[in-house]
């Protein structure tokens, strides 16, 4: 059976996308790669987004653009009468009253209009998928009536596909946020386009969804904070050169070009460099556009704009009977909503943060996709791949977490890992498994605990233990530890580690957040004391190994040393430890230099011995090799 | 044991075919990366060539060609062009129109403002802006 697929039909730009493996997918536009394609189309050479765009200019009376506004109108409908004032085409009263264009002397209803983009959507969803594509999902503003959603799905039919769902744009963004999954609910949907601002407020009860109200204001959008900026660029560029940019097409669109990245950058950094050299001339001399645009500034210039969204808020709550605290979830869509100084009026209105994870480009069409994925019962067929929820790590020296498996793993899998003795003569481990994302192994829950014993004594970090975690599909973790020496083998099966409740999850998590800063310095401490620890046996063992060679005040001076490590290293604080491990490891080195020094003068003297005796000078340099390869050796 | 099987299959299959779609997507993303770095550096060149226009340095001339050859070792290539050539959609974009009484000189190009450039396989990474006539009747019909 071919997929369904789920389509934003916007009243600027439509996206498409698709339930692929378990996941939406929004499917990138085949001619350009982006994922969105603007609604504009052209009938003659029957062009459709971006390539219908470049030559809207040259051909205005043929282009259609924001088709969206006429769609199920009446041709005296106010909006229709706007958009007339907007648009360079002709809308004239067709069959029964309705809102029709007319091209080259042919009437088009705004049905035929939409099916180009969707054909064409449909055209690269099909190419992506390679498979051919006849039913779809679309969306509509939630305050479109019976006409203009019936004619959204003649416009699907007559582009070749089974709507099998007309659904309002704030439901697919609830959906795409997975709000379904929860009971009872106000959400608010914020929805800054290109050209329209919409708001909705849900209910959510029961996982349908009900339209409270909504409000907006049909010709407000992205666009119209481009134009802003684009007046402030102007209107600096001529108070310093006394000269209009906006009346030079080249120079205005540099400026929009201009314009748009700022905006860009402003959602990201504090500032954004406006740098257009050589964007015009006077009197015969280059002129540049620079100037710096700060954030505030920004903000400032588009302040009324945003303020404009907030009273259709206000009404839209109280159509709905309810308070700015009543929502419990905020959700935003519209490439504008990206602007932080958005988000922030919008959080300061409803007292909460609002979601924004999701693509404000995207949401729209990818909430579409799944609920054409639930329609097709692709949710259902699908093999869900669990995860692991939390770290599953093994206790290693002075009580540390080591992670094996990170959360969010996807199950089945396995990691192997070789570790050693922490103490000289150490015959048996300990393998302690926990569960968690706490370093210490104390703050984590403790799944299970087995010993493995039978190793040979030896120094530490010499035994091999190869320890592996193998967790399987059903969640069963089998941790096996084995000495690689003798082959010893131990292990232990523990069930469960992935079926954890939500709140246990959860819990989990926060506690790991909460205490991350002191949970840091106790590893930082923790790793400290190993180092220093480890220090102390190195040391002693290099004083072992040098015995005679090393000069005596050189090995009381590491003596020394070893011993001030060895009074703080249970007590000292972080610091301490690391300046004497410092110093330890310093003198140490002047063991090795002592030593170096003493061969070198030794192999001087015997070298000028031999100078008497060239020809066996050879000779004894490589016995001499000989024998240090010897030492290496044993 | 039958299901298990088909399961097997399946999930051999998607991963064979995942590992097909990582090569292609490999090398999609290595031309995304070029691409992208290019439409950052194409405005630079275009300031250069301005500065040229009045300065006529032969220093700059050699960056200019530099950044050129640079360009065309990393498979860019400019798409050419001209003023006199028909207007086309999927290689330009209209910045503005020149009305024209004369009919043969519709829809031709009457000045290239930015040039456009183009991938080794045809991608085009920036169309370019033109001027373009368009023929009108007289000078009190349609007016844009």
């Amino acid at each position: 059976m071919s997929k369904i697929i789920g389509i934003d039909l916007g009243t600027t730009n439509s996206c498409v996308a698709v339930m692929e493996g378990g996941k939406p997918k929004v499917i990138a536009t085949s001619d350009t790669g982006k994922n969105t394609t603007p609604s504009v189309v052209e009938l003659a050479k029957n062009l459709v987004g971006d390539v219908a765009k470049r030559q809207m200019i040259l051909n205005s009376e043929n282009t259609i653009s924001s088709v969206k506004r006429l769609m199920g109108r009446r041709f005296e409908d106010k909006e229709v009468a706007r958009t007339q004032k907007m648009v360079s085409y002709k809308i004239v009263s067709g069959k029964g009253g309705m809102a029709d264009v007319e091209i080259g002397g042919k009437i088009y209803t705004p049905q035929e209009i939409s099916a180009r983009v969707l054909m064409k959507l449909k055209k690269d969803a099909e190419k992506y998928l390679g498979e051919t594509v006849d039913r779809a999902v679309i969306t509509v503003p939630a305050y479109f009536d019976d006409s203009q959603r019936q004619a959204t799905k003649q416009a699907g039919e007559i582009a070749g596909l089974k709507v099998e769902r007309i659904i309002n744009e704030p439901t697919a963004a609830a959906l795409a946020y997975g709000l379904d999954k929860k009971k009872n609910e106000k959400i608010a949907v914020y929805d800054l386009g290109g050209g329209t601002f919409d708001i909705s407020i849900l209910e959510l009860g029961d996982g349908v969804f009900e339209v409270k109200s909504t409000n907006g204001d049909t010709h407000l959008g992205g666009d119209d904070f481009d134009e802003k900026i684009v007046d402030y660029i102007a209107e600096e560029f001529k108070k310093e050169n006394s000269m209009d940019l906006r009346l030079d097409k080249q120079a205005l669109q540099r400026v929009r070009d201009a314009a748009e990245k700022a905006k860009i950058e402003l959602t990201a950094s504090e500032e954004a460099e406006i740098n257009q050299p050589y964007i015009t001339q006077k009197d015969g001399q280059p002129l540049h556009l620079t100037m710096k645009l700060t954030r505030s500034k920004f903000e400032g210039i588009v302040e009324d704009l945003i303020a404009k969204t907030i009273k259709p808020v206000e009404a839209a709550l109280k159509d709905a009977g309810l308070k700015a605290s009543d929502i419990n979830e905020i959700i935003m869509v519209g490439g504008m909503t990206r602007m932080p100084k958005v988000v922030e009026e919008v959080k300061k209105f409803f007292g909460k943060e609002p979601n924004k994870s999701v693509n404000p480009d995207e949401v729209v069409a990818i909430g579409a996709a799944i609920q054409a994925g639930v329609l097709a019962g692709d949710v259902k067929d699908i093999l869900l791949l669990d995860v692991t929820p939390l770290t599953l790590a093994i206790e290693t020296m002075g009580g540390v977490a080591t992670p094996m498996i990170p959360r969010n793993t996807t199950v089945p899998t396995s990691k192997t890992e070789v570790f050693s003795t922490a103490a000289d003569n150490q015959t048996q481990v300990e393998i302690h498994i926990t569960q968690g994302e706490r370093p210490l192994s104390n703050d984590n829950k403790a799944l299970g605990r087995f010993v493995l014993d039978g190793i040979p004594p030896s120094p530490r970090g010499v035994p091999q233990i190869e320890v592996m975690f193998d967790l399987d599909a059903n969640g069963i973790l089998t941790v096996t530890a084995k000495d690689k020496a003798t082959g010893k083998t131990q292990n232990i099966k523990i069930t469960g580690s992935v079926g954890l409740t939500d709140e246990e999850v959860k819990k989990a998590q926060e506690d790991a957040e909460k205490n991350k800063e002191e949970d840091e310095k106790k590893t930082e401490q923790i790793k400290a004391k190993n180092m220093a620890d480890a220090m102390i046996t190195t040391a002693e063992k290099s004083i072992k190994d040098a015995g005679e060679k090393a000069p005596k005040e050189t090995v009381e001076k590491v003596q020394e040393k070893i011993k001030a490590v060895k009074d703080i290293l249970e007590t000292g604080s972080k610091e301490d430890l690391e300046a004497k491990t410092k110093e330890l490891s310093e003198t140490l080195s002047e063991v090795g230099q002592a030593m170096y020094g003493a061969q070198a003068q030794e192999q001087g003297k015997e070298e000028k011995s031999d100078e008497s005796k060239p020809d066996e000078k050879s000779n004894k340099k490589s016995d001499a090799k000989v024998e240090e390869g010897e030492v290496v050796s044993e | 044991m039958k299901n298990m099987k088909n399961q097997l299959a399946r999930a051999m299959a998607d991963y064979a075919n995942l590992q097909k779609r990582t090569d292609e997507e490999r090398g999609t993303m290595f031309k995304l990366a070029s691409i992208s770095f290019m439409t950052k550096i194409l405005p630079i060149l275009d300031n250069l060539k301005q500065a040229q226009k009045h300065i006529n340095d032969s220093g700059i001339a050699i960056i200019i060609g530099q950044l050129e050859t640079l360009a065309k070792e990393e498979g860019f290539e400019e798409i050419k062009i001209k003023v006199g050539d028909k207007f086309g959609e999927t290689t330009s974009e209209v910045n503005e129109v020149v009305e024209t009484l004369e009919e043969k000189d519709n829809n031709i190009v009457s000045e290239v403002l930015m040039s456009g450039w183009k991938y080794i396989d045809g991608t085009v990474v920036r169309h370019a802006r033109v001027k373009v006539f368009k023929y009108t009747v007289s000078n009190d019909t349609k007016k844009i």
